[in-house]
């Protein structure tokens, strides 16, 4: 399994957020890291398919990002999502589950394996309006895994998750690296430490670092290495002249 | 004398036929293995009918507010309905609109554009759905606002309508340029301006009823059903293009 990112650009007026980025990936977990206004939403946008580049292309073995089939194998989590009012935890798993394409059934077995899987099977006929910032990022992770997913995107994932379920997190994570591509997209840089199997650095709009890290420091320290390495070459920046 | 055996045990013994060959290759070609059957996919029109599911109660009971109000008036007190069935007929196009936009309102653009089915469809099924609804409904009531009215049936039609296409018009403009609560409070304000305007305008001007200007109604309508084909197909596209810049 193979997703390929070629030159993918986005650019806006007089602003380049994606510049020609490039790089193959294959199952693992690999780290998106990047200051804000890096690029890396956008990024991800555009690898779901839910933003339409400028120019280049993303393909999972062969599989155009426009297409059907390459959403048929898609679980993303984006930064920030909403919910129906009138939905339980259980009613928004099924409705996504739906929109995935999930037969009935599999959508109920699914649902309820998930619910107990983030910890919410004990509130799962409870309205979201009446969950914590927590409780709701659990569910969204929940539904981007109902079609058990080969390219799994989750962006800034951990934000309002409390300790605790954050290791459960990482080792959730790491356990569906081992078959699927797991792009995560974070600020928390101990989120992917010990779990990515790569990391890619994103400053404004370019990739600054892509690869394994070895530092003694760790990736934090790597990560503010590689970011102040750039600041000093770059000379103006990637907004276009006037 | 071990390939002999080999041989004979091989003519006597045929191999069953290879099953799920295609799958298996898959497999091996992409290096990776499912542990599980990938799940059985539901058909379009499947999709479509959990879509009729999920849609909101009370967008079913103003059609049938509407219905029975125009069927009280009508039938029991046998009084001439259509003008006040003109007047509720953008109540069920604020409805219609309401529910085509509500994947934004409500911020679940983003997840729904990352499924199979995909927000574009979503808002199609929506749309289907709403308008065959919205069809049969204004079919249903037609009869009731000729019951007690000598006009016939095209010209009663016509103005029974046209105040919906020109809320569908209005609500779908509004919903393109401005997201979440703001639109829908807008649409709510057209759909008030549109019932109240078709309403009081037959009485302060009753000559623009007369039948020899029947044609421009005729006119307004094909530009307004023009107009909303038109809209609708900018909000599919941007459905499909994903998100807007910002």
């Amino acid at each position: 399994m193979e997703l390929v990112i070629d030159r993918l650009t986005k650019q806006y007026k007089n602003k380049i957020a994606v510049d020609r980025v490039c790089t193959v990936l294959h199952p693992g977990v690999y780290g998106l890291l990047g200051e804000n206004g890096a690029g890396k939403t956008t990024l991800m946008r555009m690898v779901c398919g839910i933003l339409r580049p400028t120019g280049g292309t993303v393909t999972l073995d062969g599989i155009d990002v426009e297409e059907e089939a390459y959403r048929a194998v898609l679980g993303y989590l984006p930064q920030d999502f909403g919910y129906y009012p009138e939905f339980s935890a259980t009613d928004f798993l099924l409705y996504i589950a739906a929109l995935k394409g999930l037969a009935k059934q599999e959508a109920k077995n699914k649902t309820q394996e998930l619910l107990e899987f983030v910890g919410l099977q004990e509130v799962r006929r409870k309205k979201i309006r009446t969950f914590s910032g927590g409780m709701k990022q659990r569910l969204g992770i929940a539904q981007a895994l109902l079609n058990e997913p080969q390219l799994l995107l989750l962006d800034e994932p951990t934000a309002g998750l409390d300790p605790k379920e954050r290791v459960r997190f990482r080792k959730l994570i790491e356990a569906v690296g081992k078959k699927s591509i797991v792009l995560l997209s974070t600020h928390i840089v101990s989120d992917i430490e010990h779990i990515a199997d790569g990391v890619m650095i994103m400053k404004k709009g370019r990739f600054v670092y892509q690869g394994q890290w070895e530092e003694e420091g760790g990736l934090e320290e790597f990560y503010l290495k590689k970011i102040e390495e750039e600041r000093e070459n770059e000379p103006y920046g990637n907004t276009l002249p006037l | 004398m071990r390939r002999k055996w080999k041989n004979e045990l091989k003519k006597a013994f045929e191999a069953p036929p290879p099953m799920r060959k295609e799958k298996f290759l898959e497999g091996l070609s992409s290096g990776t293995k499912r542990d599980k059957a990938p799940p059985f996919e539901i058909t379009l029109a499947e999709f479509v009918l959990t879509q009729a599911g999920y849609i909101r109660g009370w967008v079913w009971a103003v059609s049938a507010l509407v219905f029975l109000t125009a069927m009280m008036g009508a039938v029991v007190l046998s009084e001439d309905m259509l003008w006040e069935i003109a007047a509720l007929t953008p109540f069920l196009a604020l409805v219609a609109v309401a529910e085509s936009a509500r994947s934004e309102n409500y911020g679940m653009a983003e997840i729904e554009m990352a499924t199979r089915f995909s927000l574009k469809s979503v808002v199609l099924a929506r749309l289907g759905i709403l308008g065959a609804e919205n069809l049969l409904l204004l079919c249903l009531l037609l009869p009731l606002g000729m019951r007690n009215n000598p006009m016939e049936p095209i010209q009663a039609g016509v103005y029974m309508v046209l105040p919906f296409l020109l809320t569908t018009y209005s609500g779908t403009c509004i919903v393109r340029r401005i997201r979440g609560r703001e639109g829908m409070y807008l649409c709510g304000v057209a759909a008030v301006c549109v019932s109240f305007g078709s309403y009081s305008v037959r009485q302060e001007s009753a000559w623009i009823f007369r039948a020899d200007v029947m044609g421009w109604w005729i006119v307004c309508g094909v530009l307004l059903t023009a107009g909303i084909i038109k809209q609708y197909a900018y909000i599919v596209r941007q459905a499909r293009e994903g998100i807007r810049a910002a």
